[in-house]
């Protein structure tokens, strides 16, 4: 009688125990979906379609290396055609579809949209286009691991300085970046006793004529353009006037449509960029060729294309051990979170980077650089 | 000791031997991992930071230096601040980790705390003097200031921490060297136990195989050499086996088999002893009343014949009948009398000599020469062999059986008699074979009994002894005699004849 009420009971405790396991495989994460939303059509798109591809590049050789007990990595990617408007349907579209819990996105403006939906919905949001102080205002779960727009458009400013430039025409695009360019670059200015006007630009304006009159009339002797393609028409209007003063642009000069724009005016603007010789060079080359392996072309703009994958690639670095060092209780925006204000020291194909106490990365500098030709767009400006 | 004991005794060894080889390489072996740990957890991070600070101080000292010294004054500008920003920083983290998991009595430690000290001095200077240098116009403003940093702050730390990283890496090359030397001595211990338990292991395998491979096969030696000794006849055989193991016992055993086997064996000798002796009296018996039966017997029939002679006219038919039967029986008595006296003769002289069968089947041929015209009989006799034997009964042997070919004819059927040999290593077996009237299976071992007849004595003459003559001759030449017949189908002799015979 003892043995036939034992059987039942191990089979229960049997049972529990299959149980048990079952549970405890279950809480292994198998895959982690990740989304991007960035310009992949109508404007800037220099600026989204090589960081798309990037991202993707990243995702597909951490799958094809990752081990067991590492979680699969999908990507998952959305058109905001750079328009902050587009940035929550986008979003919401993402998190409904594919239920993703990191978002990758470079609009700035957009980046603010997002801020009270990814702390609801405990997603962890990444900036790989712009960083910097500030934009200090973003919620915990921001980070920043781009380019500083203080360092990046300080150049600007040094280099008019250096020049011994005093009369500065600052054209800015409505948006939050070029606004911050645009402060950046008065605020170092200012110092210098340099005179600064700065001239609001309206999105798709085509015509800048009367303002441009005004400026030659008052001799300004540097024009920067905080913008985009709209501004290639007020470089086109400058030089048909005569305007001779040095242009200086920001980093997104290489986007094609800024040249047609321009008419070819563009060339020999001055502007911040970032090549591979600015970052890890032999990194820089070895990834450039795997880019082109895959998709058969150089990036338009590289620096936004390398600061995704050193983006993507520090938060696989992250993610890849959340089924040995993830606290099953702990949220997953927390520890990602947290994980992402230990890394103080990534080698990436930009450089060495580190990621500060407030969510910005340290560790890549922009350069100037000279818009020599349309065939030769990135010439080192010699100082 | 038992052998099952010994057995034990010795997979104990073995397995204690094995244990021990495992206990001092796990001991080893883990005393080694914890050093590999200490080097990969302790020493080689500390050696890669400090390796790493190393190259960062010096590339930072270079850049510095080339600002202020070089040609192109701005330059490098981004590199500077990257280190400054970056790599300095992560190393000061790193530093400050390590420091904390010194010991606490670790002379590393103020060293440790220099070399933190001087890095947050180095990032401050660093940076205040890369910012002062951010463009060529700043620089002709700032130059002195610059300098001033470069050759008071930067230049002396730059020296300070190459010379604290320095003496790190002394002392941690030499904790390396420390931990690596002992490493090595683990790993070198783990081999020798190997090597030396390893040895120890197969000496000891050899000792105890041999010891119990001898333990257990000389005392089965013994006892094979015992039994085959006893095989031949000597029951006296005992064997001795030292120890007190189950051998022993099977040795005890055998030699109370061997003692029982001799009691048994003697009893045996005395009764074939005592049935030869009665036997022999038999024969005695038989041979003296055969032949002292003789003569009696020719008294009564010479009285018996004169009677007839004489008194023929005085008898009246009945007499003259009853006289007929008593002439017939005293014929017949005196033919079993002869016949008995033969078969108690067969034997008497034991002489063995080289016996030429070629010679012998001849004389019996020549003997039966009307006979086998008469019955127009042929008798094929093969080439025989010269054997060992006794002539005489050897001759009595062969002619009784073709003898019998001869009488036992079928009526309508001239006789074939044939008589064959075959080599079989120890033995002749010869055949004689006929084509009469056979006999049924049940009869093939009753013919062989002497004075048994398969038929009635009118219809075939003879007083019932030739086949048991037969048998009695084959016994005395050691071999077999058989039969293999069917009921007119004729019969065949079959015996064998012991090739190598010495005596009777």
């Amino acid at each position: 009688m003892k043995k036939m009420k034992s059987v039942p009971t191990m089979f229960i405790v049997s049972m529990f125990i299959l149980i048990g396991f079952c549970s405890c495989e279950s809480e292994t994460v198998k895959e982690i979906n990740i989304g991007y939303i960035g310009p992949l059509s109508v404007r800037a798109t220099d600026l989204g379609i090589g960081p798309s591809n990037a991202m993707q590049l990243a995702v597909e050789e951490y799958n094809a290396n990752r081990l067991e007990n590492e979680p699969k990595l999908n990507l998952f990617i959305e058109d905001d055609k750079w328009d902050p408007e587009n940035a929550i349907p986008a979003y919401n579209k993402l998190r409904k579809e594919h239920n993703i819990g990191i978002v990758f996105i470079g609009n700035t403006n957009s980046t603010f949209k997002l801020q009270d939906l990814i702390l609801k919905d405990q997603v962890i949001l990444i900036n790989p286009l712009n960083s910097g102080n500030l934009i200090d205002s973003f919620n915990k779960n921001t980070f920043r691991i781009a380019k500083s727009t203080e360092q990046t458009n300080g150049l600007i400013a040094y280099r008019i300085i250096e020049l011994g430039l005093k009369k500065v025409a600052l054209f800015k695009f409505p948006n939050n970046y070029m606004s911050q360019a645009t402060k950046e670059v008065k605020s170092i200015l200012k110092d210098s006793k340099v005179a600064i006007k700065i001239i609001p630009v309206e999105v798709g304006q085509t015509s800048f004529k009367p303002l441009l009159l005004e400026l030659q009339k008052d001799q300004y002797d540097a024009y920067a353009f905080f913008g985009y393609r709209e501004l290639g028409f007020a470089m086109k209007e400058a030089r048909e006037l005569g305007i001779t003063a040095p242009f200086y642009g920001s980093t997104v000069l290489l986007d094609p449509e800024f040249y047609n724009t321009s008419d070819g005016t563009i060339t020999g603007t001055e502007y911040p960029f970032f090549t591979p010789s600015d970052g890890n060079y032999i990194l820089a080359l070895e990834f450039l060729s795997r880019y082109e392996n895959k998709f058969s072309k150089k990036p338009t703009s590289y620096w936004p294309t390398a600061q995704a994958y050193d983006a993507l690639n520090i938060i696989i670095n992250q993610v890849k051990t959340i089924n040995t060092l993830k606290d099953k209780s702990t949220p997953f925006d927390e520890w990602l979170r947290n994980a992402l204000h230990r890394v103080n020291y990534y080698q990436g194909v930009c450089g060495n980077i580190a990621i500060s106490e407030n969510g910005a990365s340290k560790g890549i500098y922009f350069t100037l650089y000279n818009y020599e030709s349309k065939e030769n767009p990135i010439v080192k400006v010699k100082r | 000791m038992k052998i099952r004991h010994k057995l034990i005794l010795a997979f104990s060894i073995l397995i204690l031997t094995l244990v021990a080889e495992i206990i001092l390489n796990q001991v080893i072996s883990n005393r080694a991992t914890q050093t590999y740990e200490t080097i990969q957890s302790r020493i080689n991070p500390v050696i890669n930071v400090l390796n790493q600070y190393k190259a960062v101080n010096k590339e930072l000292s270079l850049l510095t230096s080339n600002r202020i010294n070089g040609d192109n004054k701005t330059s490098n500008y981004n590199e500077l601040r990257g280190i400054v920003e970056v790599e300095l920083t992560y190393i000061q983290t790193e530093l400050i980790l390590l420091k904390e998991n010194l010991p606490e009595k670790s002379e590393n430690i103020p060293l440790m705390e220099s070399l933190i000290s001087d890095t947050k001095k180095l990032i401050s200077s660093a940076t205040v003097f890369n910012n002062l240098l951010t463009h060529k116009k700043e620089f002709e403003a700032n130059y002195e200031q610059a300098r001033s940093i470069y050759v008071d702050e930067i230049s002396r730390l730059n020296t300070a921490i190459d010379i604290n990283i320095n003496y790190l890496n002394l002392n941690y090359k030499r904790v390396f060297d420390a931990y690596n030397s002992e490493l090595s001595n683990n790993l070198k211990s783990v081999s020798k136990i190997i090597l030396i338990t390893g040895i120890l292991g197969i000496v000891l395998a050899i000792i105890i195989t041999i010891q119990i491979t001898y333990s257990i096969s000389d005392p089965i030696y013994k006892l094979k050499k015992a039994a085959l000794k006893m095989s031949k006849g000597n029951l006296n055989e005992r064997i001795f086996i030292k120890g007190n193991n189950e051998l022993a016992d099977l040795g005890n055993s055998f030699n109370n088999m061997s003692a029982a086997l001799k009691k048994s064996f003697n009893e045996q000798e005395m009764q074939i002893e005592k049935i030869k002796s009665v036997n022999k009296e038999l024969e005695q018996f038989v041979y003296v009343a055969s032949h002292d039966l003789q003569e009696p017997l020719r008294t009564m029939t010479s009285y018996i014949n004169l009677i007839s002679e004489i008194y023929i006219e005085q008898l009246d038919g009945n007499a003259l009948k009853y006289m007929n039967h008593v002439e017939d029986a005293s014929l017949r008595m005196k033919n079993l009398i002869k016949d008995l006296l033969d078969y108690s003769k067969i034997g008497k002289e034991k002489e063995v000599k080289n016996v030429d069968l070629n010679k012998i089947t001849t004389e019996i041929l020549l003997d039966f020469e009307l006979i086998i015209k008469d019955n127009n009989a042929t008798v094929k006799v093969a080439e025989l062999p010269m054997i060992k034997g006794l002539e005489i009964e050897l001759k009595q042997l062969f002619q009784n059986l073709i003898s019998n070919g001869l009488k036992f004819k079928k009526a309508d059927t001239a006789p074939l008699i044939e008589v064959t040999v075959e080599d079989q290593d120890d033995y002749w077996l010869f055949s004689v074979r006929d084509n009469g009237i056979g006999m049924e299976q049940k009869f093939f071992d009753r013919v062989f009994v002497i004075f048994q007849r398969l038929h009635n004595r009118n219809d075939y003459e003879g007083t019932g002894i030739g086949l048991s003559v037969c048998k009695k001759i084959v016994d005395m030449h050691k071999g077999e005699i058989w039969i293999e017949s069917e009921v007119d189908q004729g019969s065949t002799f079959y015996f064998t004849i012991l090739k190598k015979l010495k005596k009777i």
